[in-house]
């Protein structure tokens, strides 16, 4: 089921005449984790707020559960928690709990609901002990989780998150990216951003990648980092600089990409056998042989660089 | 109405952990309103004389409306720096609606402190001030004029970011404003102060608070209209500042 449908959303700004967003559509389904990435400056902040309403599109239109929100998004307000730029969402000398009831409230829990939820959440994230201790007595870390509790508080069916792990050691990383997965499974729909790829990576089903304010790719994580380690790819140490005729041999099975005189980083051709691959290395001075697996740091690389060069 | 409670909670926390400043505050305030008693007392021999309880209650709707207003443009001015004011943006109530939550609850928050303050003078000087029941018409209508102004003050913020210095202007040009005796002037400039914020209500409460006659139909009206047009002035300049915000995304900018 569509949660949210982002449709040709385009955004000038009028004082720096700047294109920041261009015909943007994505969709986030229920129980999808959409990683939504970019390098600074691409639009993903811009895109976000067009869509809770801070910032008005030049064209385009939002939906939210097959309600048309572009102009008035209370709908989508009152089913989506948010925590924009790190822990911006609290009151910083009020403790943990205060904020619950204050961000619970506006979102039309009562004190006592408020407090409950709040407990649970606190207690997920191992911080129930924190709970009456002021927001600036707390760590970067535990303030970055605070803030993801108070956009939880409602138990929202959409939850937008930019740069959730801004901060975070990798324990919290970890319980975040846990969190995240059962949220989804209980099918609410997230959406983030991050400039953390291997974060995106372990926790998203969907990527986007935004650059120039253009969306240039959206696909599925799964199915493009199968597409993407289709072919086998080995990094190989030698001994010694392999001679011409060595590297012509080397080439008749494999595509290579030189990274020193020792070091080559190998990929099988088409058609190629893995057996006839390491029968051929096996006739040369290997000294050390690695398997080399790419993510979404490679993807990211090559369609961000491509669009920079242009 | 589980926001407005929200509110409410928020600013008891805050006077419940910073507690020491605000009880020095309030002292600083008990100690202004005794200096403004005693000084008025003093000069009122010949030039105040019965107009001394019209002073001390209007000095306390001053510093009601003024910490209210100032408050209120304090408070989102500092909430839009740290970006909480994004976030409340966020929530599923209307900006029109956020903004009146905050000003209903610094009012209570300022007419407590007011009314306890008022006490503990008239205790302290043994000078126990009658007010006429008719009185709380005008007081009534003066606070709804002070949402219309918060919701101005909001608007400036929200346009502007930083307007400290604007705040203490407005306060002293609004303190003289307030003091001018409009009710003694002609029938042109008596209408021509409906006009100006809270101005007809402040006359009303002097002339009452003093015993004069006076036109209550003019004075009702006058004050009715008055709380309209701000109230009024105060959402449609608020309408068009949100707008201008979003239009080019310069909420979270500070």
């Amino acid at each position: 089921m569509t949660l949210l449908s982002v449709n040709n959303i385009s955004k000038t700004y009028r004082k720096t005449k700047k294109r920041a967003v261009s015909d943007v559509s994505f969709k986030v389904n229920a129980g999808d984790i959409v990683a939504f990435l970019g390098p600074n400056g691409a639009g993903k902040t811009t895109t976000l707020k067009i869509i809770l309403n801070l910032v008005s599109p030049d064209k385009g239109s939002i939906f939210f559960d097959g309600k048309d929100i572009t102009n008035n998004n209370l709908f989508l307000l009152k089913n989506t928690g948010v925590l924009l730029e790190g822990s911006k969402n609290m009151f910083w000398a009020l403790s943990p709990m205060e904020n619950f009831i204050y961000w619970g409230g506006q979102r039309g829990l009562s004190k006592k609901e408020a407090k409950k939820r709040g407990e649970e959440l606190l207690k997920t994230f191992g911080l129930l002990d924190k709970k009456y201790t002021s927001i600036t007595m707390l760590s970067r870390g535990m303030q970055q989780i605070i803030g993801i509790c108070c956009a939880m508080i409602a138990k929202p069916r959409l939850l937008i998150l930019d740069e959730p792990t801004l901060g975070l050691d990798i324990n919290a990383t970890q319980i975040m990216t846990n969190s995240l997965r059962l949220l989804s499974k209980s099918g609410v729909g997230i959406l983030i951003t991050t400039h953390q790829l291997d974060f995106a990576q372990e926790v998203a089903n969907k990527i986007l990648l935004i650059n120039h304010g253009k969306l240039v790719f959206s696909d599925s994580v799964k199915d493009s980092l199968e597409r993407l380690n289709k072919r086998i790819i080995f990094e190989v140490a030698f001994s010694r600089t392999l001679t011409a005729k060595e590297v012509e041999k080397l080439l008749i099975y494999c595509e290579e990409l030189k990274k020193t005189d020792k070091i080559y980083r190998l990929s099988g051709r088409e058609k190629t056998k893995l057996t006839e691959i390491l029968k051929m290395l096996s006739e040369l001075p290997v000294i050390k042989i690695e398997t080399v697996t790419r993510g979404l740091d490679e993807i990211f690389k090559y369609y961000i660089g491509r669009n920079n060069d242009d | 109405m589980t926001s407005f409670k929200a509110e409410l909670w928020r600013q008891f926390y805050l006077y419940k952990r910073y507690t020491f400043n605000y009880i020095s505050d309030f002292f600083l305030l008990i100690l202004m309103f005794m200096a403004i008693f005693w000084g008025g007392s003093l000069v009122g021999g010949g030039v105040l004389g019965k107009s001394l309880n019209a002073l001390v209650v209007g000095y306390v709707l001053w510093s009601l409306i003024q910490n209210t207003i100032s408050q209120m443009g304090t408070t989102v001015m500092n909430n839009a720096k740290s970006g909480i004011l994004e976030q409340q943006y966020l929530m599923p109530i209307s900006s029109k609606r956020l903004f009146l939550n905050k000003s209903i609850v610094n009012i209570i928050v300022s007419l407590a402190q007011a009314i306890l303050i008022l006490i503990v003078v008239m205790f302290f000087t043994n000078h126990w001030i009658k007010f006429p029941p008719v009185m709380i018409i005008p007081f009534l209508l003066a606070l709804v004029v002070t949402v219309g102004l918060g919701y101005l003050i909001v608007s400036l913020v929200l346009r502007f970011k930083r307007i400290g210095s604007t705040l203490i202007i407005f306060q002293y040009i609004y303190l003289g404003v307030l003091l001018i005796n409009f009710e003694n002037y002609n029938d042109i400039t008596k209408y021509l102060s409906c006009l100006l914020p809270i101005c007809p209500m402040v006359s009303w409460m002097r002339l009452a608070i003093n015993n004069k006659p006076y036109n209550i139909a003019f004075y009702f009206g006058g004050s009715l209209f008055n709380a309209i047009l701000w109230v009024l002035i105060g959402l449609f300049v608020f309408r068009l500042t949100d707008k201008y915000v979003k239009k080019n995304g310069t909420l979270s900018l500070y």
